[in-house]
């Protein structure tokens, strides 16, 4: 089977307006307004297959929304093409719309003043639900989410996370085959970006549904995706496994010391850049291939009073790539 | 297009929403009072004998129902349009596998089923005071309620047209106060079509605006009949069909100008 | 001193956002003439039927269209801009961040947003009012003089309705509805309050006093004012300044001292 998502060299550009600042500035832009086409996606291109997880990563503004925006249809592309599940994302067909979702944010799908029970209803009759799936989904929501207690609760009395959560629900409850979420964790507390997880591993697994992520929560890409997309600048700078991200990106082990007596940096720094020190504990960055060698000539000469050779952690190794500086330099910057 | 138990679902939504707002309801119904003024005003000037064929109950008829039809055909679709626009609001509601204004129509029909139930008394009280009741009106009512249906879809068709400018430009509400003023002004909720020169008339006829309100009132307290009732419908069709399609190759242009703000 | 270069400074912020917003510009200045246009056609209209209405002429009704017209646009983009806002404030618990202003908090509120761009419309009323002075002949120094004060005594009253309706909402919550009131003014006011029925006579003059609003002035414009209702205007206008004044500076009260 092929993809059933497939992105051919997006571009998307939007149209701002420029405005000086002051009164003068104001009226110049009155006069002749002046636009600009800022890129927000640039030459873009990905596959995604039926039954996959995928992260969706990248800096603030990195161009993940508009993304995700042009594969749910909302937007047209400026060029290039998309394909999901064989439609055309924009033309906007009514089984396209069925078979797909996305999550954003706190955009209200639930009306405000009644309860979540009645916009889920409502949802029910728009997608055409049958009695019976809609209370066997209902049922699975309400219990992974722990929605019982606020079903029947105007919408407006909520607290932002269990407002995520029922919004989650009413994006769900028409069982979707590609989920696009959009932070579905943002406002979230621990409990529940866990249980939101579980939720969405549990749905990937059970109806074989593809899901894209973006999160700026780690934890959340840790859990639920093998493969990664990375994109900075509207461009997409890594797509692969997040085991291979870290192999790639972080040639480097952290070696974790405990110290018998107190140190000095310089005398570490003689074995490998120091990433950290405090009091007695000391991270020390050793190239993957010699972390052996380094540990052992540590330990020869230095009073260790206990030793650990670890990954970098994620958050770091996808936060340099944002960075982009040679992985050196941004060491150096961190032994100071 | 919607399933029936879609349909009947947004309208259940609409009504409890509308239910929460009264005090909207109370704001509509100051607003829409305009014909009653003019009624009184109307009603003294004809003190001295009929007016353009009008007589007292004439005028008093008249302008209950448009009264009744002005609170029946009010639309804010441009103001949800706008705000849909620059803020992202339509984004949920492009998500779904139906056409927004669905969405819209519906919110406006909730809150029409909560809001009659407060007028249609107050036009009652209104027709007992003038004294102003006949049996006949009885036989007008089924036109009178189809012809305000249409009404309804023409301004609705005319509103969404115009409240597409909501794509192209940062502001449509300052045009949705153009499209309301003539559709007061023009549609006979101060000063009775029939009343306005002939040449207006003649101008006026080749436009939507005496179709929404003054129409439908006329064919009420029977100043139409006959055929010339049939040929008012079918023109309610025409433009219902015209504005519609111009509307439909609009929104389809307009679309690719979305921007999707926010998130 | 200090105060006008404050609205200067208001004034300012305010046109700065609305350029921002140009076709909005367009758009209402475009409303406005049309909306004028069509009610003088609708006034021609209904002269085509009745000679005179509650015993005005067309050209003196001219004059009292002219004068909802300026008042209309003067609620536009002053009272209506300024003073809608306090409902918003209220709601948002954003007032104390006016309260703490070394300046009084009334004046905040009035002369925050001033949309001068809008003045087009202001134009037309004044033109509107020209014409139908022209017209009836009464284009005379006393009565220009006389306009101005009633005209500035009539916008003295709405601005107190209007202000004494959004102070309610430090009591009431949801008020706005209720102040869009105001609007009433140009419909009831566009004709001469002897052209309705007794009992809304009373109505149109003590409850919504458009009599005091619109009529008045456009009686002085054409020199048909009488001292009685010269006087009960100008009473009319100082009452309901210190009436809607006492009114906030007891909301302001109220307020400090449940806040804190
Ligand atoms: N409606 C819009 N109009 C103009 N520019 C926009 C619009 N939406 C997004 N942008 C710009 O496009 C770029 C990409 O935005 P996008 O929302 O896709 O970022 P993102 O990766 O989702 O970021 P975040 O992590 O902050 O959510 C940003 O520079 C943003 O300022
Ligand atoms: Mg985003």
């Amino acid at each position: 089977m092929s993809a059933i998502i497939q992105l051919d060299h997006l571009c998307k550009d939007y149209e701002v307006h420029q405005k000086e600042p002051g009164l003068m500035g104001s009226l110049r832009s009155f006069v002749r307004r002046k636009y600009q086409l800022v890129p927000a996606v640039k030459d873009v291109s990905f596959e995604i297959e039926q039954g996959e997880i995928v992260g969706f990563l990248g800096p603030n503004g990195a161009g993940k929304t508009t993304t995700l925006k042009v594969l749910s249809g909302l937007l047209y592309p400026t060029s290039g093409h998309a394909r999901v599940l064989g439609f055309t994302p924009h033309e906007r067909k009514a089984d396209f719309l069925k078979s797909i979702t996305m999550v954003m944010g706190q955009k209200q799908q639930l009306a405000w003043d009644m309860t979540p029970s009645d916009s889920f209803l409502v949802n029910q009759a728009i997608y055409d639900v049958s009695d019976a799936d809609f209370r066997r989904r209902l049922g699975e929501l309400t219990e992974m989410l722990e929605l019982q207690p606020v079903l029947n609760k105007p919408v407006r009395k909520l607290s932002l996370g269990e407002r995520m959560k029922c919004e989650l629900a009413g994006a769900l409850l028409h069982g979707p085959k590609i989920l696009f979420l959009d932070e579905p964790t943002i406002g979230l507390d621990v409990n529940m970006q866990q249980a939101v997880r579980r939720f969405v591993a549990d749905y990937n697994v059970r109806t074989g549904a593809a899901v894209m992520l973006t999160s700026h929560y780690m934890a959340d890409v840790e859990a639920l995706a093998e493969r990664v997309l990375v994109i900075d600048g509207g461009q997409l700078v890594f797509d692969g496994n997040l085991s291979a991200l870290v192999a790639e990106r972080a040639p480097n082990k952290v070696l974790k010391l405990q110290l018998a007596h107190p140190v000095s940096p310089e005398r570490l720094s003689v074995f490998a850049p120091v990433r950290m020190m405090e009091g007695l504990t000391a991270e020390l960055l050793a190239p993957r291939g010699k972390v052996a060698e380094i540990a052992s000539r540590i330990l020869n000469d230095v009073p260790v009073a206990d030793i650990a050779i670890e990954d970098m952690p994620i958050e770091e190794v996808v936060g340099r790539l944002f960075q982009r500086k040679p992985p050196i330099e941004a060491v150096r910057e961190a032994a100071k | 297009m919607p399933s029936l138990k879609a349909l009947r679902a947004m309208l259940a939504l609409h009504y409890g929403i509308s239910l929460q707002y009264r005090a909207q309801s109370v704001l509509w119904m100051i607003n829409g009072t305009v014909p009653l003024i003019m009624m009184l005003i109307w009603l003294q000037l004809a003190e001295d004998g009929p007016i353009g064929g009008y007589d007292a109950t004439t005028f008093a008829q008249y302008f209950l129902f448009m009264f009744l039809a002005r609170q029946s055909t009010p639309t804010w679709v441009i103001y949800l349009m706008d705000r849909g626009v620059k803020n992202g609001e339509l984004s949920p509601h492009l998500l779904r596998p139906m056409h927004p204004m669905w969405h819209y129509a519906s919110e406006h029909w909730g809150e029409l089923m909560a809001r009659l139930p407060i007028i249609l008394p107050m036009v009652a009280i209104g027709i007992a005071i003038a004294d102003a009741w006949s049996w006949s009106l009885l036989a007008h009512l089924p036109a009178f309620v189809l012809g305000l249906m249409m009404a309804w879809l023409i301004n609705f068709a005319m509103h969404v047209t115009v409240g597409l400018i909501a794509f192209w430009s940062d502001n449509a509400l300052g045009y949705d106060t153009v499209i309301y003023q003539l559709y007061i002004m023009l549609g006979g909720v101060v000063v009775p079509v029939e009343l306005f020169p002939q040449t207006v008339q003649s101008i006026l006829a080749w436009t939507p605006f005496p179709y929404v309100l003054d129409f439908p009132v006329r064919v009420m307290i029977g100043r139409i009949e006959g055929i010339d009732v049939l040929a008012g419908f079918g023109i309610q069709l025409f433009w219902i069909v015209a504005l519609g399609a111009f509307f439909t190759w609009g929104w389809r242009k307009s679309l690719k100008r979305y921007a999707a703000a926010g998130a | 001193m200090k105060y006008f270069k404050l609205i200067a400074l208001f004034i300012r912020a305010t046109v700065q956002v609305q350029l921002e917003y140009r076709s909005g510009t367009f758009g209402r200045a475009f409303a406005n003439v049309l909306s004028s246009a069509t009610t003088l056609l609708l006034l021609w209209a209904m002269f085509q039927q009745v000679s005179s209405i509650g015993g005005w002429s067309f050209d003196q009704v001219l004059v009292l269209i002219g004068i909802v017209t300026t008042i209309d646009y003067v609620v536009e983009i002053w009272l209506y801009p300024s003073l809608s806002k306090i409902t918003t404030y209220v709601q948002r618990g954003e007032f104390d961040v006016l309260l703490v202003k070394p300046v009084p908090s009334q004046f905040l509120v009035t002369f925050r947003y001033l949309q001068v761009l809008d003045v087009l419309g202001l134009l037309v009323g004044l033109g509107i009012i020209g014409t139908g002075m022209y017209r009836t002949g009464s284009l005379e120094f006393i009565n220009f003089a006389l306009l101005a004060v009633f005209l500035v005594a009539g916008l003295v009253i709405i601005y107190s309705l209007y202000l004494a309706l959004s102070t309610l909402a430090f009591w009431f919550t949801r008020i706005e509805e209720v102040a869009s009131m105001i609007w009433l003014h140009s419909t009831a006011g566009s004709f001469p309050v002897a052209a309705y029925p007794p009992w809304a006579r009373l109505l149109f003059t003590f409850v919504l006093p458009v009599a005091f609003v619109t009529n008045v002035p456009a009686e002085a414009a054409t020199g048909r004012l009488s001292w009685e209702w010269g006087l009960g205007g100008l009473a009319f206008a100082t009452l309901a300044l210190c009436g809607a004044t006492w009114l906030w500076s007891l909301a302001i009260r109220n307020y400090s001292s449940a806040s804190s």
